[in-house]
């Protein structure tokens, strides 16, 4: 079989290894997913492009990063600014920028590639009368098309600019061999961790010891990676532009630092050899790009030693070995059996425990009301770049807290898509089902909101900050209450209880939109109502209207509660 | 007319649509104390649907349902309380593992944990699936996942057992077992509702059968009865024959395979 008729066969490979990664993301909602694909089917094309479209942009915007230093060290080195300086600041930008490029690729690319880890996609082609060597090329076909748009924007978008920007050949040709190294070496460790997450979501690692431990740590600096490169970007450039125009006095530390870091292999050597032909050789002489250039030698070993170790991992997936690291399962005997019988709602809360920390959405949709709360936080740590009134603050605090509530809503009430026929089968009392998830929100919506005060304790600000926090995070939790009620009410009415599970699927866009409609005015209600109130009158003022309105929701809410969830009445 | 004064379950002219199409139409049905009633029909004939109206899972558009005495659309959780359900699909959680499946199940049935701890231990061993007890279940086999569902259909002694091709997946040790476990529940006094494909096991097993197709009861009784009301087809027959014929698909089979004989040989 030639090549063009395996590239082609890897078309299908790829679509299976998406929709892997999609039902692997989805966690508990595979079902709604299949749904999407029945209705739709284009929607993993749709959603392979959309993807993609979204990685190039995101690399497009982020080249502002090293196109704005460039233009700022022209005009730093026509200011006589110390080149020791230009060089220090121009190589941890630049390479701050191959870090960020990185942590891109890294948060687009790691879902799509996992499901070519965790779903035996090559199995059933292992079935077909393909060579060795012909399912090793079907592989890799496979790799690039998972990767193409993403390989191509990282390798070329930069080059590119540069020769755009500087008009100079060698230049361009440097930042080529720099792009080349440092996009072999992203997409060699995107394999090599793609392989470790595909581990830990899935197959059986998924319940090793300790592993539910290692999958959150691994989510939250994920997410905090990834959160930062696109918040963190946004705010960067200009803060650091300029820079290059306040020179330190101790420039000896700085020339120093220059030779040293300029060591390190990935990000910095290449950051660091680019600015040095930005500078000019007029500058700087070649003895002092040595460290660079060694730098970029070592960066080159380390990209071949991590290509050989990601082509053994492709390998090993393409003919499926067994990797024997994996296969350590727990033989359980007779004396393990002992059912530990709790109250209905502390079983529903220990069996949510244990789904959420074994599927990737829910952990996100958890973490997310923890993330999101410190967001206004950093915002107004520096006065001039965010946030240094207090009422701007709390308006983005409260929103922030809105969205975590939904979040956690949305979480909660997909886990229990999954066990349908269980939940057919089982005596649930309804009332504790919805009780055991506002016990969760009762929790993860306070702890997120206020946990982010620590940052505040003996500053002036501080307890005008915790009462407006306490008062979000109450509106927080009548805000996930409601939505949870309202979705029960659109979904799960029958003609004489209410259900969690979806059982009214007529007009459902319909009612998906009427519930986004409702929770959006009634957020742009509350946010409007809170910065009235706290930008014309003083905390205890606020506080005094705030909170018996909020007493008053919660009580009515209550009640709507008790209505739908009645109290269980005993057969005689 | 048949004696139904000590039916477990009674079924009457129930009916169901979705949309425009009728999947249970003016449905009767009753099942007696210690017996095995078997609901056969092909693909999409409703079978489904009736054991989700029985369950209370969704709400008849017309007829009566009477499980133990009571009404599902309104004592949903005292009949679960009394029954067990065994579900085509074993859409189990997945992400749990499952002991923590049956301490969930436990705990909602609020059983005796030292009494089920006892009995959980001997079902394992008997199906063979104490090994995977710690395991993930979406890392089981399809067979091992509906161990786990039949056992925890049946973890607190249900009155009536609901399953829907409980055997599927199973390997012959464990559909012996659980063949035995049916019996066992009978002769305590416990009825089940028995769907399924197999004719084999259907022969083998129902007291009593009933065949639905496009939503409408068509034909129930032994098997003797039944081949009597299909008694065109001759006297070697067995009950899938009586099944083709009673659902009107003993023609379109015949052609099907004329056409694969073609094909293939």
């Amino acid at each position: 079989m030639n090549n063009k008729e395996l590239f082609k066969i890897s078309k299908y490979v790829y679509a299976e290894s998406f929709l892997q990664s999609q039902l692997d993301m989805s966690g508990t909602s595979v079902s709604s997913v299949m749904e999407k694909m029945e209705k739709n089917k284009r929607y993993i094309k749709n959603q392979v492009i959309f993807t993609k479209i979204i990685m190039v942009l995101y690399v497009s915007f982020l080249i502002l990063l090293p196109i704005t230093g460039y233009m700022q060290i022209e005009k730093a080195i026509n200011e006589g600014i110390s080149i020791t300086w230009i060089l220090f600041l121009g190589g941890v930008i630049n390479g701050g920028y191959f870090l960020f490029q990185f942590a891109y690729l890294l948060m687009f690319g790691m879902f799509s590639s996992t499901g070519l880890f965790t779903g035996n996609i090559f199995d059933w082609l292992s079935t077909l009368p393909f060579k060795k060597k012909e399912m090793n090329k079907i592989g890799i076909m496979t790799l690039f098309r998972v990767i193409d748009a993403q390989f191509i924007a990282l390798m070329l978008i930069f080059p590119l600019a540069t020769a755009i920007f500087t008009k100079s050949i060698i230049i361009t040709l440097i930042s080529l061999g720099i792009s080349t190294l440092n996009t072999i070496f992203s997409f060699n460790v995107l394999i090599i961790l793609s392989k470790k997450f595909a581990s830990v979501i899935k197959g059986a690692e998924a319940n090793a010891k300790g592993s539910n431990l290692t999958r959150i740590l691994f989510l939250v600096g994920y997410l905090a990676t990834t959160m930062f490169a696109v918040l963190g970007i946004q705010f960067l450039i200009p803060i650091i532009n300029p820079l290059y125009f306040q020179e330190p006095t101790n420039l000896a530390l700085f020339e120093s630092l220059n030779k040293w870091i300029g060591l390190v292999p990935f990000p910095l050597s290449g950051g660091y050899l680019l600015t040095s032909f930005l500078v000019g050789f007029d500058n700087i002489s070649f003895l002092q790009i040595l460290p660079y250039l060694a730098g970029l030698a070592i960066f080159a070993l380390i990209d071949y030693l991590l290509l050989k170790k990601s082509l053994k991992i492709m390998n090993d997936v393409i003919i499926s070995r067994i990797d024997s690291k994996t296969q350590k399962f727990k033989v359980s005997t007779v004396s393990d059996v002992s059912i530990t019988v709790v109250s209905p709602i502390k079983a529903f809360i220990k069996r949510d425990k244990s789904m959420i920390l074994r599927d990737i959405q829910s952990i996100i949709f958890i973490l997310f009301p923890f993330i999101l709360p410190w967001v206004p936080f950093f915002l107004a740590l520096e006065p001039g770049t965010g946030f240094d009134e207090i009422d701007g603050f709390g308006i983005i605090g409260l929103i922030y807290c809105i969205m975590g509530s939904i979040m956690i809503i949305m979480g909660l009430s997909s886990i229990e898509k999954t066990g349908t026929t269980i939940n057919a089968s089982l005596p649930i009392i309804v009332r504790d089902q919805v009780k055991a998830r506002i016990k969760w929100a009762f929790v993860i919506i306070p702890l997120g909101t206020l946990l982010p005060v620590i940052m505040h304790i003996g500053k002036p600000f501080f307890w005008d900050i915790l009462v407006i926090q306490v008062l979000i995070a109450i509106v927080g939790l009548l805000f996930g209450t409601f939505t949870l009620l309202l979705r029960i009410r659109l979904f799960g009415k029958m003609k004489n209880k209410y259900t969690l599970a979806n059982v009214k699927f007529r007009y459902k866009i319909a009612k998906n939109v009427l519930l986004f409609a409702l929770d959006l005015i009634l957020m742009i209600v509350i946010v409007v109502g809170f910065v009235s109130q706290l930008t014309s009158r003083d905390i205890v003022e606020f506080t005094l209207i705030i909170f018996p309105i909020e007493l008053v929701l919660a009580f009515s809410l209550y009640f709507v509660y008790n209505k739908m969830f009645p109290r269980p009445r005993k057969l005689d | 007319m048949e004696n139904i004064e000590h039916a477990l379950l009674d079924v009457k002219s129930l009916s169901k649509s979705f949309e425009n199409v009728q999947a249970v139409d003016n449905l009767s049905f009753h099942i007696r104390k210690g017996e095995i009633y078997g609901l056969l029909g092909p693909n999409g004939a409703g079978k489904t649907t009736t054991i989700k109206l029985i369950l209370g899972l969704l709400e008849a558009d017309a007829g009566d349902i009477s499980v133990l005495g009571l009404n599902p659309e309104t004592d949903e959780v005292e009949i679960k309380n009394r029954i067990g359900y065994v579900s085509e699909e074993p859409l189990i959680y997945k992400s749990l593992t499952p002991k923590e499946l049956f301490n969930f199940i436990a705990s909602i049935r609020k059983l005796d944990g030292e009494k089920v701890s006892k009995k959980l231990a001997e079902y394992l061993e008997g199906l063979s699936a104490i090994e995977y007890y710690e395991r993930l279940i979406s890392t089981l086999s399809r067979g091992n996942k509906q161990k786990v569902q039949i056992i925890a259909a049946i973890l607190h002694d249900p009155e009536i057992l609901i399953m829907d091709e409980p055997l599927a997946g199973l390997d012959a040790k464990s559909v012996r077992v659980v063949k035995e476990i049916i019996e066992l529940h009978t002769k305590r006094g416990g009825s089940v509702l028995f769907s399924t494909h197999i004719m084999e096991i259907a022969e083998d097993i129902c007291d009593r059968i009933g065949i639905i197709n496009n939503g409408k009861l068509v034909a129930e009784g032994d098997f003797e009865e039944l081949r009597q009301r299909a008694n065109a087809i001759g006297d070697d027959v067995d009950l899938e024959d009586i099944f083709l014929k009673l659902t009107d698909q003993d023609e379109s089979i015949n052609g099907i395979i004329e056409k694969l004989r073609t094909t293939m040989l």
